[in-house]
């Protein structure tokens, strides 16, 4: 049987150090390897799983303020950029 | 890649990016019309100088960096720009989730969820200091990485970073004392122990798992 000496195994991180993850993650700016170990927390651990949720639910209400487009917006710029 | 340099491709382009480079632009003023100047400026600056632009895919974070740098030698001069990291602070410790969860009302963060309206996460995210707002409306409203924000506002990775959390945590404090208007606080100060997966009950939510 053949190990891969160079892959790290997947730790187990408590539900603190899970927290303090949490945005990075949502951020995407979690390195594989502590992606993977909170990946796993999450999958066994229902607490952490939800507030992941709701700050996941929390941040896309967010960035839905910018699907409210200004429809003269553009108009506006096309006419000024026609004047330079 | 020839394309900027055609005026009425260079305009198309811009555009796709303008209703962004308005919210960034009125998180910054404030103000409806002056904000459209800032936009009208920037476009303006990106046309006189897009030669100077090496790498055409960065187009979107080049505008949002010019509208940024346009926005700072305006104000220069002004109190408002004064920016220090140690307005409204607030509670470094502070989590929504755990309050909204302390409340003993049943699934009470779906509740507030969908209670929740976008003009009331608007107001919030307003009121936040500058030097957090912009932060948060580049990287959560326009999509950017830390690594282009970064770019944009002049500032380490580091700070980026902090500056986004401190933001998403004086928000929660803005969000709760929305959730409390709600009525979403029966038994807020009661302090209801989390029960984990596995049954322990931990006062402070903190878990060892076992390996």
């Amino acid at each position: 049987m053949k190990h891969n000496v160079n892959k790290p195994s997947v730790k187990d991180i408590d539900c603190d150090e899970a927290i303090k993850r949490l945005m990075d993650y949502l951020d995407d700016y979690l390195k594989n390897h502590r992606k993977h170990e909170l990946e796993k927390h999450l999958a066994t651990c229902l607490s952490c799983m939800n507030r992941f949720e709701f700050q996941k639910s929390l941040k896309i209400k967010i960035s839905s303020l910018a699907d409210h487009p200004d429809p003269f917006l553009a108009n506006r710029l096309k006419k000024f950029l026609g004047s330079v | 890649m020839p394309l900027l340099n055609n005026k009425s491709l260079f305009t198309e382009e811009v555009l796709k990016y303008a209703g962004g480079l308005k919210r960034f632009a009125l998180s910054l003023c404030h103000n409806q019309h002056n904000a459209e100047d800032l936009v009208a400026e920037t476009v303006l600056k990106a046309y006189e100088n897009f030669s100077a632009l090496k790498n055409h895919c960065k187009l979107k974070s080049w505008l949002y960096k010019i509208l940024y740098n346009q926005f700072v030698s305006m104000n220069r001069k002004n109190s408002r720009m004064k920016e220090t990291n140690t307005i409204g602070t607030g509670d470094d410790s502070f989590s929504l989730f755990e309050k909204l969860t302390a409340t003993g009302i049943e699934n009470p963060e779906n509740i507030f969820l969908q209670k929740l309206t976008t003009a009331s996460v608007q107001k919030a995210i307003e009121q936040l200091p500058l030097v957090f707002k912009k932060a948060l409306v580049l990287s959560d409203m326009e999509q950017f990485s830390y690594n282009e924000i970064s770019k944009i506002l002049g500032v380490p990775i580091g700070t980026v970073r902090s500056r986004i959390a401190r933001a998403r945590r004086q928000l929660e404090i803005s969000l709760w004392h929305l959730a409390l208007e709600m009525g979403l606080s029966k038994r807020a100060t009661s302090k209801q122990p989390y029960v984990c997966t596995c049954g322990k009950k931990e006062p402070n939510f903190i878990h060892q798992h076992e390996a």
